[in-house]
């Protein structure tokens, strides 16, 4: 009985462990918060993403970022531009370097506007695929803490009235 | 089993020494924890009559909202949202030296939507800072403020 308890007892503190260092140096879990990357991910999505130590920017990808305040805010946004590009948002829709950047997973807002802007050297510009509501920001790659890799959506979709 | 009584006697001799620290040698920054935990609770609960005891007169914000105007916003908003539950992280304190203000600074998680629909709660994160005055009657709510955010 003894034996079983301590069994028990070890197997618990191993697993928790190895979680937390799955969790801190591998992978973790996120709750999706708010709209602003709708369609692609809904409030309430459960996403697993992949811990990154230094960010290599590639356009396109979906990060988990924290701000530089404590403490500290977590968003997820996705990355439009990269470090040495200009991005410029014209009616809504992204230019890089003076190129239309198609964006099949973003529905453009028509009010959207962005004068050209230089995004220096270890930063990315970020956004999110809800053009109507989302955060438009650079943001320092030493914030981006981790990038998507799966999304899981288990909340149940609103009735259109 | 010898030495598993004695991390048993240890824990134990721990937890009564936080309990007894809890009891009697209350710190400033847990009555802060406390005055704002109850503050939260007043929100969820609609008990706005706790609240108004929370908030000092001459209560500001960057909203420029006073005492009145913010306690009317929120029993509009839980008239709006019957169901809320708000869960806070990350609380940073920092007493004035001369320990009569201090500076707070959390997350605050916020639930909202009614119980029986699960595709209508909506969720939000604040990153709130509120700046506190000790009184007679304990810390008191002076102001509050969204910072903004620093990405860089």
């Amino acid at each position: 009985m003894k034996r079983r308890w301590l069994r028990f007892v070890v197997v618990f503190v191993s697993v928790s462990i190895l979680l937390g260092l799955v969790g801190k140096f591998v992978a973790t879990p996120f709750l999706v918060v708010g709209e602003s990357m709708e369609p692609t991910l809904r409030s309430l999505d459960l996403c697993v993403l992949k811990r990154v130590r230094h960010y290599q920017p590639a356009r396109g990808d979906i990060v988990m970022f924290r701000t530089a305040d404590n403490p500290p805010l977590y968003f997820i946004k996705r990355v439009i531009a990269l470090p040495g590009q200009t991005i410029a948002i014209e009616s809504g829709f992204v230019k890089i370097n003076g190129e239309l950047l198609d964006e099949p997973y973003a529905p453009p807002n028509p009010g959207l506007e962005l004068p050209a802007t230089n995004v220096p050297p270890g930063k990315v510009w970020v956004i999110g695929d809800n053009r109507w509501g989302s955060l438009s920001t650079m943001v320092a790659t030493r914030l981006v803490q981790a990038e998507l890799i799966w999304h899981w959506r288990w909340k149940p979709e609103k009735e259109s009235k | 089993m010898r030495w598993l009584k004695i991390i048993l006697g240890v824990a134990l001799l721990m937890l009564l020494g936080w309990w007894l620290k809890e009891r009697f040698f209350i710190s400033e920054e847990t009555r802060i924890k406390r005055a704002i935990a109850a503050a939260e609770q007043a929100v969820e609960a609609g008990n706005l009559l706790k609240l108004e005891g929370f908030i000092a007169q001459d209560y500001t914000d960057h909203y420029g909202f006073d005492k009145s105007t913010v306690l009317a916003g929120i029993r509009q908003f839980r008239a709006q949202y019957p169901k809320i539950f708000i869960h806070i992280t990350g609380m940073t304190i920092t007493l004035a030296d001369d320990r009569q203000t201090a500076q707070t600074a959390f997350i605050a998680r916020i639930l909202t939507g009614p119980v029986d629909d699960p595709s209508a709660t909506e969720v939000r994160n604040e990153r709130l800072r509120l700046h506190l005055r000790k009184t007679d009657s304990g810390w008191k709510l002076r102001r509050a403020e969204a910072p903004e955010l620093k990405f860089e």
